[in-house]
C-alpha cells in the first residue's frame, strides 16, 4: 500500500509544481484577431473592456464578445485567488458597468463560459460566422451563464 | 470518566494498567495523512468528472456538480457491490466515507447486509438505515446554515 501512497504523492507534486507558460487560457486568442480585415461585428468595446479589466484586476484571462449594446466578458482568476471569487466578480462587475454605462454588461467567472467565448471568438477571427448566428450565440452563452440548475 | 476509574477495584485497575502498557498503540497520524490522500484523490477524480461535463455537455461549473454528484456516488455504488470499496476503506479510512461517495458506499452496503431478509422488508427497508441519517443531519444542517444566513443578509448587513 506504501507504493500506491508514493505514488500519489509523487503524482501530485509533479502535477502541482509544473510550469507551462504557452498552456495557459486564451494564449494565441487575441492575437490572430485580424484588424483591420472585415469584422462582422466591431469588437473595439470588447477589446477596450479585457483591456481595462486586466489592468486594473489581478487576472489569469478575460475574454469579451460585443454584439449591439451586449457585453459579454469572461474571467479567469488565478487558483489562489478562488477562494474570494465572488468579491472579485462584484468587484469587476461595478468596475465594467461604470465603464460600460449604455451597455447590457454580463461577466461571468465560470469557466466554461470563458470556453464558450473563446471558442466564439476563435470563429469570429476565422470568419466562421454569420451575423446572425453570432448574435444568437452570445444570447445562448448569456443564458447559459444566468443558469442555477 | 475519573468517577469509572475509582469504583474500580485494584486488580481492575492493575488490567487495566497492564492492558495500556501491552495495547497496540493507533496510528493516528498516519490514518489521517492516508485518509488526506484517499479523500483527495477521490476529489480528484471528481474534479475530472465535473471537467468531463463542463467540456463535452452544457454544463457551468455551478451546473456540473449535480451529474458530478450522481457519477460518483453511482461509481461508489458499483465498487461497494464489487467489493472494491471495502479494500479502499479498510486503507483510506475517513478519506473514503467522508467525500459523497461514503453515501453510496452506506446505502449499498446496508442493502447488501439484508438482502438475505428479501427484497421489502430486508432490502428496502434497510436500504436507508445508515444513509437516513446522513440525510437527515444534511437536510436539518442545511436548514440551520440558510437560517443563519438569511438572518445575517436580513439584519445583518451581509
Amino acid at each position: 500500500m506504501y507504493w500506491l501512497l508514493s505514488v500519489v504523492i509523487t503524482g501530485a507534486l509533479l502535477a502541482g509544481c509544473q510550469n507551462q507558460p504557452g498552456a495557459e487560457p486564451g494564449a494565441g486568442i487575441n492575437d490572430p484577431i485580424k484588424v483591420g480585415t472585415a469584422e462582422i461585428v466591431n469588437q473595439d468595446i470588447a477589446r477596450n473592456a479585457e483591456k481595462q479589466l486586466k489592468e486594473e484586476n489581478h487576472l489569469k484571462d478575460v475574454q469579451a464578445v460585443n454584439d449591439g449594446k451586449k457585453l459579454l466578458i469572461a474571467a479567469q482568476v488565478p487558483h489562489n485567488e478562488r477562494f474570494s471569487l465572488k468579491k472579485i466578480e462584484k468587484k469587476m462587475n461595478r468596475q465594467a458597468k461604470k465603464q460600460f454605462p449604455d451597455h447590457e454588461v454580463t461577466l461571468s467567472m465560470d469557466k466554461k463560459i470563458h470556453l464558450e467565448v473563446m471558442e466564439l471568438k476563435g470563429k469570429l477571427s476565422e470568419g466562421g460566422i454569420g451575423k446572425k448566428k453570432w448574435k444568437k450565440e452570445i444570447e445562448r452563452i448569456i443564458k447559459l451563464s444566468k443558469e442555477k440548475t | 470518566m475519573a468517577d469509572k476509574k475509582k469504583n474500580l477495584t485494584p486488580a481492575q485497575q492493575e488490567y487495566q494498567q497492564f492492558q495500556n502498557q501491552r495495547e497496540v498503540k493507533r496510528p493516528v497520524l498516519k490514518n489521517c495523512v492516508k485518509a488526506f490522500f484517499v479523500g483527495g484523490f477521490i476529489c480528484l477524480i471528481g474534479q475530472f468528472i465535473q471537467m468531463f461535463f463542463i467540456y463535452n455537455f452544457n454544463f457551468t461549473e455551478e451546473t456540473a456538480g449535480n451529474p458530478t454528484v450522481a457519477v460518483m456516488v453511482f461509481i461508489a455504488m458499483l465498487l461497494t457491490g464489487f467489493g472494491v470499496y471495502d479494500r479502499m476503506a479498510q486503507f483510506g479510512g475517513a478519506g473514503t466515507a467522508v467525500p459523497v461517495t461514503g453515501f453510496g458506499n452506506a446505502v449499498i452496503s446496508a442493502a447488501i447486509e439484508h438482502r438475505t431478509e428479501g427484497f421489502i422488508l430486508g432490502v428496502g427497508g434497510n436500504m436507508f438505515k445508515l444513509a437516513g441519517s446522513v440525510i437527515m443531519t444534511g437536510v436539518f444542517a442545511a436548514f440551520l446554515i440558510a437560517l443563519i444566513k438569511t438572518i445575517l443578509i436580513q439584519w445583518g448587513g451581509l
